[in-house]
Order: structure tokens, then C-alpha cells, then sequence
């Protein structure tokens, strides 16, 4: 009984390696809810123009650390078919070490964008004014946006190369560099493929909700994407009139 | 219920209809989806104009399709939902082409009536399976090499002329090891972590180009794509030689079979309701769910019974057969691999590979050596990352230590390489990945008297010349089953 149990277990682990990695990222989301429900409005998931009056380490730490937990969240999930193919593909003694090489070359592609995303938001912030003076929905339009990028050609082919990673070495050093290097390509084709998403919602200033619905969206274009389907398209849409009844309501 | 027969055993008229359908067929526009042109190019569709579908030839293709009625085809059609759709490299392997099989006899079927032929048109299967069936003396066993006569060899058989085609760069399977369809009837499940432990391929999404092989896929569906050659040897061209369908009739039988054998599919929900697009023997656009043709009765045909079968798998069964198959929850350690990549010549390549130390393996290959009581511990050659372009002859790949005499392992079908090798819409470019099952060989290799595994060499020989093709393998590894 036991010993089928732990059987099932280790099969559950072969099959899903990355199941640490959902699991940290089903960790932030509940965290993200608590925050929701315990401190209503104090705590917000948001950035940059949120914090104006806080002290300078806050101004700059705690919008890039909201930042990496809304990557974390929403898109580790994604990373799943690559540290399969990782895991597959190294020794058994490295794949711990492997996991955490590849999610820090990873994580550091999407640290670099974001700070690139910080440094305009003073910009963001002019334009949405600017927006908004015009009597339209900043949010409406940056969804709308991104609506109309997700369609795009190198999004797909982007699309088609998930989990396809070259196979790294085996032994010392050189074996944790082609997984930095897998790490970091990784982050480059799925800050290609999400970027636009995330600089929507960055400006339209992301509620859980939306957040909720773009992830279940990501994740199943992801999974079971067909050369036809404009789920991700249709649903940036949808944000985007979403956006629109909360401005004109 | 039509019941799709051996093409070796049957003296009716089907074939001759064929031939007729697949000409008329021809004529039609390509634009046409009940065209030979249109179905050919639902399965693929490319125009690279590199004369590299055969050695020492001019084919290409682009040369290819430029035959096809009222060609070029229109951008949005070459784009659209319905052409380029083959499953490669993926668990939808078998019900996609099973579904693309079941709508293309519609079309051959209708023709037939058309023109005048009996109502009830069946497709057939080309059991190459029985060059390996132990009940048949040597002489039958080469004959299911062969394609059938009224195929033509060389030249056309005058009677048949739309089952010829010029493009078809060899008339039999090279060698029975091409056609082994044993190997994977015995596997336990249908999809698994593990390549070659999965029956029918490894879970991914839609998946037109090759990626990662499954068992049944590798051998026989690949090495018989690329031992034909030519126009077969190509997913972009290879549905427009008229043996195509009896190759994939037997595929589909195969998946049958070995549901007969009280195998299981798989019950994931991504897989049952992933849908495909086609058109019927009407032209009318339908979608299909894998969960509509798990059951070919349902689909209204049947095989005939034919190695290998229910029967002569229990016989063999009841003979001692020391292969257990794998359960497919073993954890396999990667314990040697190239450390770079590699391209192949038209004679031996031998594969540099780096051990890793014996403090860091799990799994310890020198050590599985005697207990022999127990299933051998089993071992997988993979090959990762293998990019190229052209139609390349099944590739061998053998074991050896210094001294003794090498040890074949197994072969690979590299069969979509160029389509995988490029970064497009529908591939990453990583190329193919393909995973032998090396536990017989390296049973045999620690027979050997200096047997050690820092010792074991591996070396990859295509059994033809390359010609125009070429291969980059990206790596080799060994990997071990941890216990
Ligand atoms: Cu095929």
C-alpha cells in the first residue's frame, strides 16, 4: 500500500518535474488572494506610480519585487514543456541545480525588462493623462493593443518553439552554462511572446482579475494551441471593453 | 463494415481502382479538396527547390508539386487551417492520420463510383510488418519488402499507371530491420515521459513538424518513409505517392492491433479533445476530436487479421521472452554525451562521448552487468537535436567497445529533418530528437571480456550514400534506467 503510494508519487514526479515550480507558482497566486481579501486596497499589486510616497529603497525594491512575483505567477506555469525537456536531457544529480540555473537565467531576462519598463513609467504616467483628458480608457487601449500583437506572425512561430531547447552538456561548469544559456533563451522568446501582455497590464494597471483570466488564457493557448485559434487575441478584447465599462461606468 | 485487407492478399479489383481514382484525382484543380493535389498537400506542402530527395537525382520539392493541376495554389489556401496539418513528433501522431486516412478513402471511394466502380472501395495496407513474421519462410519474408507490383519498379506496370510515380527513389525496404514492428507492439503504454517507451509518442501540442519520436513512429512509420526516399521521404511531398496510404493503413492497423492486445490509450483530456480540421469526400469542411475515432468500427472498417496479430503474439508470449516491458515511471539518469555537435559523413561517424563521473551517476551501467534473474536494467541511446535538410537513408547506430565487433542498436528515421531544422510558424528548429531502446546491445557489449563502460563507443552510419542531404547531429547521450 505504502510502497504503491510512493510508487505513484515518484511516477508523479517523473512525469511532472516541474511540479515545484507550479506549485511556487500556485503559492504566489494564493498569496496575491490573501492580499486581496486581508488588506483590501492597502496592498495593492501595483508599481511605480503607486509608490510616490514611500522611501527611496521602497520606490525602487518593492516595484521591481511585485514585479518578478507577477512574472513568477504567471509565467513559470509556462516554463513547464522546457524543464521537462531539461530534466530529460541531464544527469539526475544536476537536475536540481539545473532547475535553478535555468529559472535565474530566466528570471534575469525578465528582471531586464522590467527596469526597462520602470524607466518609462514616467512616460506611461504622461500618456495616460494625456489619455484620459481625451475622455478615453488608457487600460481599453493598451488591451486593444495588445490584442492586435498577439496575432502576430512571430508570436506564433515563438508559440511553436516552447520546450524545444538545444541539449545541453553534462559535465562541470559548461553543463551549468548551456543551462543558463537554455534559461536565458527561454526568457527571450517568452518575453517576445508575453511582453505585450505584460505592458498592458502594467499600464492599465492590472486588477487580480484580469490577471487571473490572461494566465488561464496564456497558459491554454500554450497547451493546446492550433494554428487557428485567437483565444489570446479575442481576450485582450475582452480586457479591453472590460477596461472600458470601469472608465465610462 | 469495410474491412481494409493486405494488399499482398487481395486479387480483386481494388487496386486498378485505385489507379483510375488516383488519376482522375489528378486532374482535378488543386484548389480542389477532393483533388489528389489538395489531399496530398493537407499532409504537407513546401517548395524548397534543393534537388535533395535523392541521391544523385533532380527532385525536389518544388519540382514535385509543380506537376499539380493549376498550379501555384493560392497564399491563403498554403496558410490556411487545412493544408500542412500532419502530426509529427506527437501523441496525435496516430489519430491524426488515422482521421486523414478515414476521409481520404471517402474521396477514392466517391471517385471510384464515379467513374463507374464497385461501391464499396476499401483502402489496403502493405504489411512490410511480415518481412520479420516468423511464420513465413525467407523468401515470403523479402517479398513484404517489396512494394507490390502493380506499383512498378523502375518503370510503371502499364496496367496501374496512377500508382507510379516517378519521384519514388527505391521499390523495397532496404532491410528487415526497417520494418520491425515487434518492438513497439510490446510497449505497455501509450504515452509516457519516455520516447521510446511510448507507443504512440510523447505529449505535446499540435505538433505539424517532427520533434521528438515515438516508438511506433521511429519504426516502422519513419524508416520506411525514408528507405522509399524521394518524394516519401519528405512530409511535404510524400502523400502524393500513391503508396503513401497503404503505408499509413498499416500504421493505423498497427495502433488497432495492439489496442487487440488489450493495450490502453491514453485517457488525457488534451489529447480526447483535441480537434483537427479536414475535409470530406462532399468537399465540406468537418472537424474531428480524437475521441471520435478511437474505434475504427465506429468509423465503419475493420482490418483483417495479418502480423502482427492477438494470436501470434500469445504464442509468442507463451515462449519464454525474457523483455519485460517497462512500465514507463522509470527514471533514466544521463550518464554520457557528446559534448559537441556533429556532422555526419556518408560512411562511419563515430560519436565523442564524455562520461560522467562515476561519483555523479545514479545509475551505474558497469554495475547491471550480471543479475540476470531480473529484467535487464534498461538502457537508451538518444539522439537530440539532429538538424539537416534532405532525405537521408535510416541511420544505424551501434554500440562497441574497443576491440570486439560493434553491436547495432537500432535505426532511426530522420523523416521531416528539413521541416524540423527550420525556425518557422510551425517549428522551433531544434530539430529531431530520437531515443533507441540499447538494453539487448549493451546486454551484449558486457559479454564481451573487456567490457567497461568508459569504454563503449558509439558510431551512426546511413545505409546510403548522403547525396545532397545533410545531417548535424547535436548530441548523443547514453541514459541509464535508475533502480
Ligand atoms: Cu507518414
Amino acid at each position: 500500500m505504502l510502497t504503491s503510494t510512493l510508487k505513484r508519487i515518484s511516477y508523479l514526479k517523473v512525469a511532472n518535474p516541474h511540479w515545484l515550480i507550479i506549485l511556487f507558482a500556485a503559492l504566489l497566486w494564493v498569496y496575491y488572494l490573501a492580499q486581496q481579501v486581508g488588506f483590501s486596497g492597502e496592498a495593492h499589486l501595483h508599481h511605480a506610480h503607486h509608490n510616490m510616497h514611500h522611501s527611496p529603497e521602497t520606490i525602487f525594491f518593492r516595484p521591481v519585487l511585485d514585479w518578478m512575483i507577477m512574472v513568477y505567477a504567471m509565467m513559470l506555469p509556462m516554463t513547464s514543456s522546457t524543464i521537462r525537456a531539461i530534466v530529460n536531457r541531464i544527469p539526475v544529480a544536476r537536475q536540481s541545480r539545473s532547475l535553478l540555473i535555468f529559472i535565474l537565467g530566466y528570471s534575469l531576462i525578465w528582471l531586464v525588462f522590467g527596469l526597462v519598463l520602470f524607466s518609462a513609467s514616467k512616460w506611461v504616467e504622461t500618456l495616460s493623462s494625456l489619455v484620459t483628458q481625451a475622455n478615453l480608457s488608457i487600460g481599453a487601449l493598451a488591451y486593444l493593443a495588445a490584442g492586435v500583437v498577439s496575432n502576430a506572425d512571430f508570436r506564433i512561430r515563438l508559440l511553436s518553439a516552447c520546450g524545444s531547447i538545444w541539449a545541453p552538456r553534462i559535465v562541470g561548469y559548461k553543463a551549468d552554462l548551456d543551462i543558463a544559456k537554455i534559461g536565458i533563451i527561454e526568457g527571450v522568446k517568452c518575453v517576445q511572446t508575453c511582453a505585450h501582455i505584460m505592458v498592458a497590464m502594467y499600464i492599465a494597471g492590472h486588477n487580480l482579475m484580469q490577471m487571473a483570466v490572461l494566465t488561464v488564457a496564456l497558459f491554454y493557448e500554450k497547451s493546446r494551441y492550433r494554428n487557428k485559434e485567437d483565444l489570446l487575441r479575442n481576450t485582450c478584447f475582452f480586457l479591453a471593453i472590460w477596461e472600458l465599462a470601469i472608465f465610462y461606468q | 463494415m469495410r474491412v481494409r485487407k493486405n494488399v499482398n492478399n487481395i486479387s480483386d479489383g481494388t487496386l486498378l481502382w485505385y489507379s483510375r481514382a488516383v488519376e482522375a484525382m489528378k486532374q482535378k484543380d488543386i484548389k480542389d479538396p477532393t483533388s489528389w493535389w489538395y489531399q496530398g498537400a493537407v499532409h504537407g506542402f513546401g517548395l524548397d527547390n534543393s534537388p535533395n530527395l535523392a541521391p544523385g537525382k533532380t527532385w525536389s520539392e518544388l519540382s514535385v508539386w509543380q506537376q499539380a493541376t493549376d498550379f501555384p495554389p493560392p497564399e491563403d489556401l498554403v496558410d490556411s487551417i487545412y493544408w500542412q496539418q500532419c502530426q509529427h513528433g506527437t501523441w496525435y501522431f496516430l489519430p491524426w492520420h488515422r482521421m486523414y486516412l478515414q476521409f481520404f478513402e471517402q474521396i477514392v471511394a466517391k471517385t471510384v463510383v464515379e467513374l463507374g466502380g464497385p461501391e464499396d472501395w476499401t483502402l489496403p495496407y502493405w504489411n512490410y510488418c511480415d518481412a520479420n513474421n516468423p511464420a513465413l519462410n525467407e523468401n515470403e519474408q523479402l517479398q513484404a519488402l517489396k512494394l507490390p507490383a502493380e506499383f512498378g519498379a523502375e518503370q510503371p506496370n502499364s496496367d496501374f499507371p496512377g500508382l507510379w510515380m516517378v519521384e519514388r527513389a527505391h521499390y523495397k525496404v532496404s532491410s528487415k530491420a526497417d520494418a520491425s514492428c515487434e518492438a513497439a507492439m510490446q510497449l505497455k503504454n501509450f504515452t509516457t515521459p519516455i520516447p521510446s517507451q511510448s507507443f504512440g509518442g510523447v505529449r505535446t501540442g499540435f505538433s505539424h513538424d517532427s520533434g521528438t519520436f515515438g516508438k511506433l513512429e521511429n519504426n516502422p512509420h519513419n524508416l520506411i518513409h525514408v528507405d522509399i526516399g524521394g518524394a516519401m521521404g519528405d512530409p511535404n511531398t510524400a502523400a502524393l505517392d500513391p503508396i503513401f496510404w497503404l503505408h499509413h493503413a498499416n500504421i493505423d492497423r498497427l495502433w488497432q492491433s495492439w489496442i487487440d492486445q488489450g493495450r490502453e490509450n491514453t485517457s488525457d483530456p488534451s489529447w480526447l479533445n483535441q480537434a483537427f480540421e479536414f475535409h470530406d469526400a462532399n468537399g465540406k469542411p468537418v472537424t474531428v476530436q480524437v475521441k471520435q475515432v478511437l474505434s475504427t468500427e465506429t468509423l465503419g472498417y475493420t482490418y483483417s487479421e495479418n502480423y502482427p496479430d492477438v494470436k501470434v503474439r500469445q504464442e509468442r508470449d507463451s515462449k519464454l521472452f525474457a523483455m519485460t516491458p517497462l512500465a514507463g515511471n522509470e527514471i533514466f539518469d544521463t550518464i554520457a554525451a557528446t559534448t559537441k555537435s556533429f556532422s555526419l559523413g556518408s560512411q562511419t561517424t563515430p560519436a565523442q562521448l564524455e562520461f560522467l563521473p562515476e561519483k555523479q551517476q545514479v545509475a551505474k551501467v558497469s554495475a547491471l552487468a550480471k543479475s540476470s534473474s531480473q529484467r535487464p536494467n534498461q538502457v537508451i541511446i538518444a539522439l537530440d537535436n539532429v538538424t539537416g535538410s534532405g532525405v537521408v537513408a535510416p541511420l544505424s547506430i551501434f554500440v562497441k567497445t574497443s576491440a570486439a565487433e560493434r553491436v547495432l542498436v537500432g535505426k532511426v528515421g530522420l523523416f521531416g529533418l528539413t521541416q524540423a531544422s527550420t525556425p518557422s510558424v510551425r517549428h522551433a528548429g531544434t530539430g529531431i530528437n530520437v531515443e533507441l531502446d540499447a538494453t539487448e546491445a549493451f546486454n551484449q557489449l558486457r559479454s564481451q571480456p573487456d567490457w567497461s563502460f568508459e569504454k563503449v563507443e558509439i558510431e551512426l552510419e546511413p545505409s546510403r550514400e548522403l547525396g545532397e542531404a545533410r545531417v548535424t547531429v547535436g548530441r548523443v547521450s547514453v541514459k541509464a534506467e535508475v533502480v
